[in-house]
C-alpha cells in the first residue's frame, strides 16, 4: 500500500511539472489554459489518490474525497470564467497565435 | 415545501458532521442551526424548487464515469506528449460542437466534461451549441466526431425519462 502511494503521489506531481512546464513553454493565453487544465485533472486526481492510500481514517478520507468533488467542480469553472473573459475582451484566440500551421 | 427543507438540512448536517468529526452537543446544535439557515435561504433562492432531472442522471453514471476517467486519462497522456516534444506540435483551433438536442443539464454536463478533458475547453455557450477550443486540429476532430455527446445524451435518455 505504501508503495502503491508513492507512486500516486510521484506521477501525481510529475504531471504537475509538466502542466507547469506547458504553461511556460506554449505560446499564446489560450493553449496555457490547456496545460493548466493537466494539472488540475490529472494532476490533483493522482496526488489526492495517493494520499487517500496513506490514511485509514475514515473521516480523512470523507474529506480527501469531498476536495477531489470540489476540484472537479471547480476547476472547469474557473477554467471556462478565464476563457470567456478573454473571448468577451476580444482576444482572438487564432490571431494571437504565433504557431499558426493546420 | 418544508420536507424539501429538512431533506436538505439533514443532507448539509451530514455534511457537518463528516468535516467536524466531533460529536459534542455544542457543536452539533451550531451545526443544526446554520444548517438550518442554509436550507432556509437556499429555499428562498428557490433553487430547491426546480425539478433536476439529477435522480435520472445518477442512475446512468456508473456506466459513464469509467469510460470518461479513461478519456481523461488519455488526453492528459496526449497533451503531455505535445508539451514535452521539443518541436511542440500543437495547432491551436476553436470549433464549433452543436448541442441542440440536448437538455439544460446534459448540455452542462458536456461543457464541464469538455473543460475537465486536457486538450480541450469551452469558450461559450448558447442554446444550441458550444464553442471550443482545442489544443490541436487531431483533438478537434475527435471531438467532431460526438463519442462523448452520444454518451452524453444516452445519461439524459434514461428509459422513462423525457
Amino acid at each position: 500500500m505504501f508503495i502503491v502511494s508513492w507512486i500516486l503521489l510521484v506521477l501525481g506531481s510529475a504531471f504537475c511539472l509538466i502542466g507547469t512546464l506547458g504553461l511556460m513553454r506554449l505560446p499564446d493565453f489560450y493553449s496555457r489554459v490547456h496545460a493548466a487544465s493537466i494539472i488540475d485533472s490529472l494532476g490533483t486526481i493522482l496526488v489526492l489518490l495517493g494520499l487517500l492510500t496513506q490514511t485509514q481514517d475514515l473521516l480523512v478520507i470523507a474529506k480527501l474525497i469531498l476536495i477531489l468533488l470540489f476540484m472537479m467542480l471547480t476547476g472547469p469553472t474557473a477554467v471556462h470564467a478565464l476563457a470567456h473573459t478573454a473571448v468577451l475582451n476580444e482576444n482572438d484566440p487564432e490571431s494571437e497565435s504565433p504557431r499558426k500551421q493546420a | 415545501m418544508l420536507i424539501r427543507i429538512l431533506i436538505a438540512a439533514s443532507l448539509l448536517l451530514l455534511l457537518w458532521v463528516l468535516l467536524s468529526g466531533h460529536m459534542d452537543i455544542l457543536l452539533l446544535g451550531l451545526g443544526l442551526g446554520s444548517c438550518l439557515f442554509v436550507a432556509w435561504l437556499v429555499h428562498r433562492l428557490a433553487l430547491t424548487d426546480r425539478n433536476f432531472n439529477t435522480m435520472k442522471l445518477s442512475f446512468n453514471l456508473p456506466r459513464f464515469l469509467p469510460w470518461f476517467f479513461l478519456e481523461v486519462f488519455r488526453s492528459n497522456l496526449n497533451v503531455s506528449w505535445k508539451i514535452l516534444h521539443p518541436k511542440l506540435p500543437i495547432s491551436p483551433n476553436k470549433s464549433i460542437v452543436s448541442t441542440a438536442h440536448l437538455n439544460d443539464t446534459a448540455k452542462t454536463t458536456y461543457a464541464n466534461c469538455i473543460t475537465l478533458t486536457p486538450g480541450t475547453y469551452t469558450l461559450n455557450t448558447d442554446d444550441e451549441s458550444i464553442e471550443v477550443h482545442s489544443l490541436t486540429t487531431e483533438i478537434a476532430e475527435s471531438l467532431q466526431q460526438g463519442e462523448m455527446k452520444k454518451r452524453i445524451s444516452a445519461l439524459q435518455n434514461w428509459p422513462g425519462t423525457s
